[in-house]
């Protein structure tokens, strides 16, 4: 069982924007998608997630070829994602957002009780909330939240659904050192009883994480594995050391 | 949102209820039809404001379903009796429902200025079936001779012929509605409605269908919008393809927005404003000849400086208004 990628390619006019990507995820791991800005991560996941149709490949999760599958049907195969660009609901409050995670699974067919009413929703949302240190926010207006808090209800909202499959993108840009730390505990924890897809930037983040790494650059696959192959595949280093100072920090042997 | 239950709002809605309802009690006949198409266009706003200030769905054509309600009334009053009240009202929403449901399939498939070019499309070719054929008499329009009632084992509960009871029975029906809607607005359906009016695309994200979501809300509000319609042709018991026309859909707009969008009691702001200013703009004895001959401009002119001046409409001028002097925090989101 495991989500498997095959010749996944987005073209976009001229633009090949993924191309011929194709790696298979275990379940039970947290598998990083890292490469430079522009080199494709986000358009890969949005295919996983069903919000863009691939050019060509089909990308199968527990032996089922979703590459047809609409976003909201996928979610019903247990699969949730966030976005690396916040997109919360900002008239809403921040407890209500994190419910709409778990109200959809009405698909929002429901007229008479008001939304939170639902038996035990509340606790569920304050708890997902709580997970990622908001708890105390709940009642405020999403709109008026800070950066990093925003970031942190836009991946409560997907912890509410406990989808098998999460799609993370760039789950700690943009949050501060102790928001990041807490980030990165609920984002270990996950596994090995979900499947995390997760782009990152943060190096550090991702060594301690991710079970299997693939680099993207361009568009291509430049290389996939355990962090360790990865930080000595020749091409990854070409990739990344033609760039200047090492993205690898420190490390580097 | 949070406008709804403002209680500068409620106040204020709940005063101008009052107000409607105390019109049978020391106006005349000219007054009680003012303040009874007050409440017609009030309903026919809330249909509006139910998608524009929830849904995000800018219609420029719902006059459309507001007339075929109209109709109803005509199609189903026999000619020389009084029809029932019931059956006319419930086939006014149904025509109203059903129309904006065959409709909606193409309509909330598109959006922003697609939807206005759209909406409006469908509204004038229902408008050219009444004006451009000879149905119901065509462009010249038809009289309802006798409006319905309400009559129970023989008993006549609530006859329309009686301006009276035309009233309060709108009246009513706006009361019903306003609860109904903010109901409707607080359960998952109303949360999931203004979800796909912020982001649609994080909305299919999260699992949820916005395309059958806005095709109900459309098919609800259309439904509305002809019972409204079906209310308002029983004051004159007359139906004419002006009922359909754009001019009222956008005269419906400008109520939403005058009132307040997203509030459901700036429905009743905005009709209850826009009807009274035209009737005190054109009455000669109040303004001089000069401005009733020409109202529209210091209407236009006031309509400007409302939109300007009050951010959110009268609602949302009064939520901030309650919020300074109640402390209550309103405020405009
Ligand atoms: N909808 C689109 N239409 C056209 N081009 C697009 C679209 N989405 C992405 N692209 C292009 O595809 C390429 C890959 O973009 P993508 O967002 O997937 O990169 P990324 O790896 O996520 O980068 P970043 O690290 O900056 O988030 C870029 O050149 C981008 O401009
Ligand atoms: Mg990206």
């Amino acid at each position: 069982m495991s989500l498997r990628i095959s010749g996944l390619t987005k073209r976009f006019g001229g633009l090949t924007a993924v191309s011929d990507v194709s790696v298979t995820v275990e379940e039970g791991t947290i598998h990083a998608v890292i490469g430079p800005n522009g080199a494709g991560k986000t358009t890969l996941l949005n295919m996983l997630a069903g919000d863009l149709v691939p050019s060509a490949g089909s990308v199968a999760w527990r032996d089922e070829d979703i590459t047809k599958l609409s976003a909201s049907a996928r979610v019903g195969r247990g699969i949730g994602r966030t976005y690396q660009r916040t997109a919360l609901f900002t008239d809403k409050t921040v407890i209500m957002n994190v419910a709409m995670g778990e109200l959809a699974e009405t698909g929002g067919w429901r007229f008479l009780r008001p939304a939170l009413d639902r038996p035990g929703l509340r606790g569920k949302a304050l708890a997902a909330l709580d997970r990622v240190g908001l708890a105390g926010m709940a009642e405020a207006r999403a709109g008026v939240l800070s950066h990093g808090a925003r970031r942190r209800v836009e991946l409560a909202m997907v912890l509410i659904a406990d989808p098998a499959l999460l799609l993370l993108d760039e789950p700690l840009a943009g949050l501060g050192p102790d928001e990041s730390r807490q980030v990165i505990e609920v984002i270990r924890a996950l596994a090995p009883a979900h499947t995390v897809v997760l782009i990152e930037h943060d190096m550090d983040a991702i060594f301690s994480l991710s079970h299997a790494l693939t680099v993207m650059d361009d568009g291509r696959m430049i290389a996939t594995g355990t962090p360790k192959d990865v930080r000595e595949d020749p091409a990854v280093r070409a990739a990344y050391l033609g760039e200047g100072p090492s993205v690898w920090g420190e490390e580097v042997p | 949102m949070r406008l709804i239950s403002h209680p500068a709002v409620l106040l204020t809605l709940t005063a101008v209820l009052l107000a409607c309802a105390s019109v049978p009690f020391w106006g005349g006949t000219y007054e009680l039809k003012v303040a009874t198409r007050i409440l017609c266009f009030a309903l026919f706003v809330l249909s509006i404001d139910l998608l524009i200030g929830f849904g995000g769905m800018v219609t420029f054509g719902q006059a459309a379903f507001f007339g075929l309600g109209a109709y109803a009334l005509f199609f189903l009053s026999p000619e020389y009796e009084a029809g029932s009240i019931l059956v006319a009202g419930l086939g006014a929403m149904a025509l109203g429902a059903l129309a904006a449901l065959l409709t909606g399939l193409v309509v909330v498939r598109t959006k922003g200025v697609y939807f206005i070019m759209v909406t409006l499309a469908f509204a004038q070719m229902g408008f050219a079936l009444f004006h451009d054929t000879d149905i119901a008499n065509g462009s010249d329009g038809a009289f309802v001779f006798v409006k319905p009632a309400l009559t129970v084992a023989g008993v006549t509960l609530i006859d329309f012929e009686s301006r009276t009871d035309l009233h309060f029975t709108v009246l009513a029906v706006v009361v019903i509605a306003l609860a109904k809607l903010v109901v409707l607005i607080r359960s998952p359906f109303g949360e999931a409605l203004q979800g796909v009016k912020t982001d649609d695309r994080r909305m299919r994200a999260l699992g949820y269908n916005p395309y059958l979501i806005r095709l109900a809300a459309f098919t609800m509000a259309g439904a509305l919008a002809g019972l409204a319609g079906f209310l308002f042709a029983s004051i004159d018991g007359y139906v004419s393809p002006e009922l359909l026309g754009w001019q009222l859909s956008g005269q419906g707009i400008v109520m939403a927005v005058l009132g307040g969008l997203g509030s459901l009691g700036g429905a009743v702001f905005g009709a209850a404003s826009l009807v009274l200013l035209e009737e005190v703009l054109k009455d000669q004895s109040l303004v001089g000849g000069f401005i009733a001959e020409h109202w529209h401009i210091p209407l236009g002119l006031i309509i400007v400086g409302i939109v300007l001046a009050f951010r959110g409409g009268i609602a949302g001028a009064l939520s901030r208004l309650g919020g300074t002097l109640g402390g209550m925090g309103g405020g405009r989101p």
